[in-house]
């Protein structure tokens, strides 16, 4: 299992370092220059570049850069004046995290009830009307749907606050908003992976010896139905946790999302950089555990 | 049963209980929700950048000089005196004046920091160039002479002395970025993190920074030790960032917001039914800026030439633009928008002028095509297409394509719109790869119309206008060099008319900013601005 793991660290570490490196080569084939400025003298815009030491030749930034990253320095914003990138996810990530994981519980637990739903009503109503909200979960964009559960939940009921972050009830709409995608692709893995096992032996024993159906579910079905859905949670866990640029932006929440489109449009190189890394970082890790666990849910894995 | 009945109605009147001690509690505080398109980023008035960073900066800091709702009051100033040529102004500073801590004394010693902070070579602060204003204040940003040279002098604790190259007048120092003051030795230790964050600012304004929560809220609450704290009405004001537009409209329906950008001529309806109030100020002129020197040689031939570039201008039709594209933009008759200051009132009504007509002429257009043609020896077919640059939004491309329209039908000239992202455009725009530019030049600084007519001296060119003209270059230094107001005002006027007359862009409108506010609210004032210092609410 050692072994197993010291690997995939290895495989994890590589990955992080040419990511991080095409990342930096790649922000700068980025047309445009963030210090051109009509109001602003060349002088002033020159004395900016230095600043952020990009007057150096390009190989002196990519040391610099990598040495900094090696200390977990990921230095100053060029927009966000006198902010540093670390602070800025410092503040913003826990945010989206918090609201990521609510999501996802949410989005796990109804995803996989519904999944389940649907496998044991294969072919009746309650499959297809779970499956037609499932289509529609995942073509129903957020844009489309938030404003909508904004309007008659917020303006016109007024059970719930319009926008913010703070209060419990303030996360509920953007959890919903979130976390209906993955509801829609957790309850088609879940109704394939469960019926994929349906007609397996082992489940017909466990019938045959006359368990009582929740039973055969419950303690037979639902644990090896996961085996599948278990390497996608990795990646659902970062993309979730990383925010969301739709969501945080139509309920005013102080996330991350906005950054990563934010720092592209305004050509801020240290957040782009630190951005990119961070979620590749986690990432990496999310994958990394994920592959662990699954390695240890299914030893078959490890041998392979 | 009863149990669950019970829990039920204790839970109930816990719910309603909350609000009831809520409001109490706001009874006793005046509070305002306002909402912001953008985050204020930083709140060093070296590196103001973003609004509402621009607007909060005078009512977290004081000036020399206050504008109070079209009054020029001392602020940081008890008393001036100006020189004869109006280039040497000597300020008395107010005694006993402290910062928000209530403390630390506001001395002319920290006036002169804060501008030698500004301007200091090695920082590249954003708004270093308001230095330049300053005798030798350029020479000393290019290390070319000695800080001792530059044109302030401390004279004691309480009293500052500034020269400038070009005479100055009352609304130059109301500007918070060189006349505010800074208390080094809380300053210096926090580096470029100064204004960051709430804890990193100390300031001697109305009002302070108490929280800051980046890209979501900042709440400014009342300086009790301003110096004109009895003036202050509001206890707090609370900015909503990213509160505009549709989620600006709901917060305002769920009575979660008080002051909302102005959005589209729907939502400003949906708020007028509602009861709100609505005001608009010109924030920006909205203008297809012109290369002069051309994308290309053969482009720049033409757009070199004042009778075709009088063309295109008659050729567009400003008030159907503004009927269709851009709505929120007033169409232009002229370069001065309408809320710019003369000498006792608006400058448009001192200086009444008519450049161009707000509607296209086609026959005229067509004429001063003609015109240009002959000049130049060319036809009709010798035009190249027009490169039109803009930013990559579909309200640029729309109105591009508007203008591609007009051209095409009223000269028969084409032109290929070019789309492009933010810094990609600047990119383009700097190094004068393009023919036209459609874009906005902000208002919302003092004496905005002579920060325009500057960006056209042969000092300021770069690739981005190609344009030198000396009679132009003498009739900008002349206004700048004129000792009393209303003479520099007259020379704007010069100069204005030397601009339209020779096309040196091709103005659209003045655009339109503003804001719908619930029933109760006065005091806010705006010129160039809005200006939220003296709110006040009295319930209607």
């Amino acid at each position: 299992m050692l072994k197993y793991i010291s690997k995939k660290v290895l495989i994890a570490l590589a990955t992080v370092f040419v990511l991080a490196t095409a990342t930096f080569f790649l922000v700068k084939l980025i047309p445009g220059d963030p210090f051109l400025n009509d109001k602003i003298p060349v002088a002033v815009q020159d004395k900016q570049r230095a600043f952020y030491g990009l007057d150096k030749p390009l190989p002196q930034q990519y040391l610099t850069y990598m040495g900094n990253l090696l200390k977990g320095e990921l230095g100053y914003s060029i927009k966000k004046t006198g902010r540093t990138v670390v602070d800025i996810i410092a503040e913003a990530f826990p945010v989206s995290a918090k609201l990521g994981l609510t999501s996802l519980v949410f989005a796990e637990l109804i995803g996989l009830t519904f999944g389940i739903l649907c496998a044991q009503f294969r072919g009746k109503f309650p499959d297809y009307f779970l499956m037609v909200l499932a289509v529609l979960g995942i073509a129903l964009p957020s844009m489309v749907l938030g404003p909508i559960l904004r309007l008659i939940l917020g303006v016109k009921l007024r059970i719930l606050p319009v926008t913010g972050w703070g209060d419990w009830d303030q996360m509920i709409m953007p959890a919903i908003v979130l976390g209906l995608g993955t509801i829609a692709g957790n309850t088609r893995s879940m109704r394939a992976s469960m019926l994929a096992i349906t007609t397996q032996d082992y489940i017909k024993t466990a019938r045959a010896k006359g368990l009582p159906p929740i039973k055969v579910i419950l303690k037979h079905q639902f644990k090896n139905s996961l085996v599948p859905i278990i390497p996608n949670l990795g990646v659902q866990i970062a993309s979730v946790m990383m925010g969301s640029f739709v969501v945080e932006s139509m309920f005013l929440i102080p996330g991350l999302g906005r950054y990563f489109v934010d720092s592209i449009t305004n050509l801020d190189y240290p957040l782009i950089m630190g951005l990119t890394v961070f979620y590749g970082v986690f990432l990496v890790t999310m994958n990394l555990l994920v592959d662990v666990l699954y390695g240890l849910i299914d030893p078959r894995i490890r041998v392979k | 049963m009863r149990r669950f009945t019970a829990l039920t109605m204790a839970a109930a009147l816990m719910i309603t209980a909350v609000p009831v001690v809520v409001m109490a509690d706001e009874a006793e505080v005046k509070s305002v929700r306002i909402g912001a398109p953008y985050d204020p980023v930083t709140m060093d008035y070296a590196e103001l950048n973003a609004d509402p960073a621009t607007w909060m900066d005078i009512m977290v800091g004081e000036t020399l000089i206050r504008n109070k709702q079209g009054t020029y009051i001392g602020g940081l100033a008890e008393s001036w005196e100006k020189s004869e040529d109006g280039m040497t102004w000597t300020f008395k500073l107010k005694e006993g004046l402290t910062y928000s801590d209530g403390e630390t004394p506001v001395t002319a010693e920290d006036l002169e920091y804060a501008a030698k902070r500004l301007m200091d070579p090695n920082a590249g602060h954003y708004q270093a160039e308001a230095g330049y204003s300053l005798l030798n204040g350029e020479q000393y940003y290019a290390g070319e002479c000695e800080w001792e040279e530059v044109g302030i002098n401390v004279i004691d604790d309480l009293t500052i002395e500034y020269t400038f190259k070009n005479p100055a007048y009352e609304s130059d120092f109301t500007s918070t970025t060189l006349f505010s003051a800074l208390e080094e030795a809380f300053v210096e230790p926090l580096g470029t993190e100064y204004g960051s964050a709430p804890e990193k600012i100390l300031t001697d304004g109305p009002f302070t920074v108490a929280e800051w929560y980046s890209d979501s809220s900042v709440k400014l609450v009342k300086n009790e030790n301003y110096w004109d704290a009895e003036s202050i009405m509001m206890d707090e004001i609370n900015i909503i960032i990213g509160a505009t537009g549709d989620t600006g409209l709901d917060m305002m329906l769920a009575d979660e917001l008080d002051f909302v950008p102005s959005g589209s001529d729907t939502q400003n309806q949906i708020l007028a039914d509602e009861g709100c109030v609505n005001f608009t100020f010109t924030t920006s002129y909205q203008c297809m800026n012109l290369n002069h020197k051309g994308k290309t040689e053969e482009s720049g031939l033409f757009l070199g030439n004042t009778n075709f570039r009088k063309a295109l201008t008659y050729a567009i039709d400003r008030e159907a633009l503004s009927a269709s594209v851009i709505t929120s933009v007033a169409p232009a008759n002229r370069l001065t928008a309408p809320t710019e200051a003369g000498v006792n009132g608006f400058f448009n009504d001192e200086y009444p002028y008519e450049a161009w007509p707000t509607k296209a002429d086609p026959e005229k257009a067509q004429e001063y095509l003609n015109l240009a043609l002959e000049e130049l020896g060319k036809t009709k077919e010798d035009i190249p297409v027009i490169d039109l640059l803009c930013y990559e939004s579909q309200g640029a491309i729309d109105t591009l394509a508007a203008i591609q329209d007009m051209l095409k039908t009223n000269l028969g000239i084409e032109s290929q719109i070019n789309p492009q992202t933010i810094q990609v455009m600047i990119s383009s725009a700097m190094s004068g790869d393009y023919d036209l530019w459609y874009g906005g030049n902000s208002m919302g600084v003092p004496d905005a119309l002579g920060g325009f007519l500057s960006g056209y001296t042969t000092a300021m060119q770069t690739a981005l206008r190609g344009y030198s003209n000396e009679e132009y270059d003498a009739l900008y230094d002349a206004a700048v060099a004129s000792p009393t107001l209303e003479e520099r005002k007259a020379n704007y006027f010069e100069v204005e008319k030397f601009f339209c007359d020779n096309v040196l862009i091709i103005l659209l409108g003045w655009s339109e900013g503003g804001y719908n506010h619930k029933p109760g609210y006065s005091g806010y004032w705006y010129d160039v601005d809005i200006d939220f210092t003296y709110l006040d609410y009295a319930a209607e």
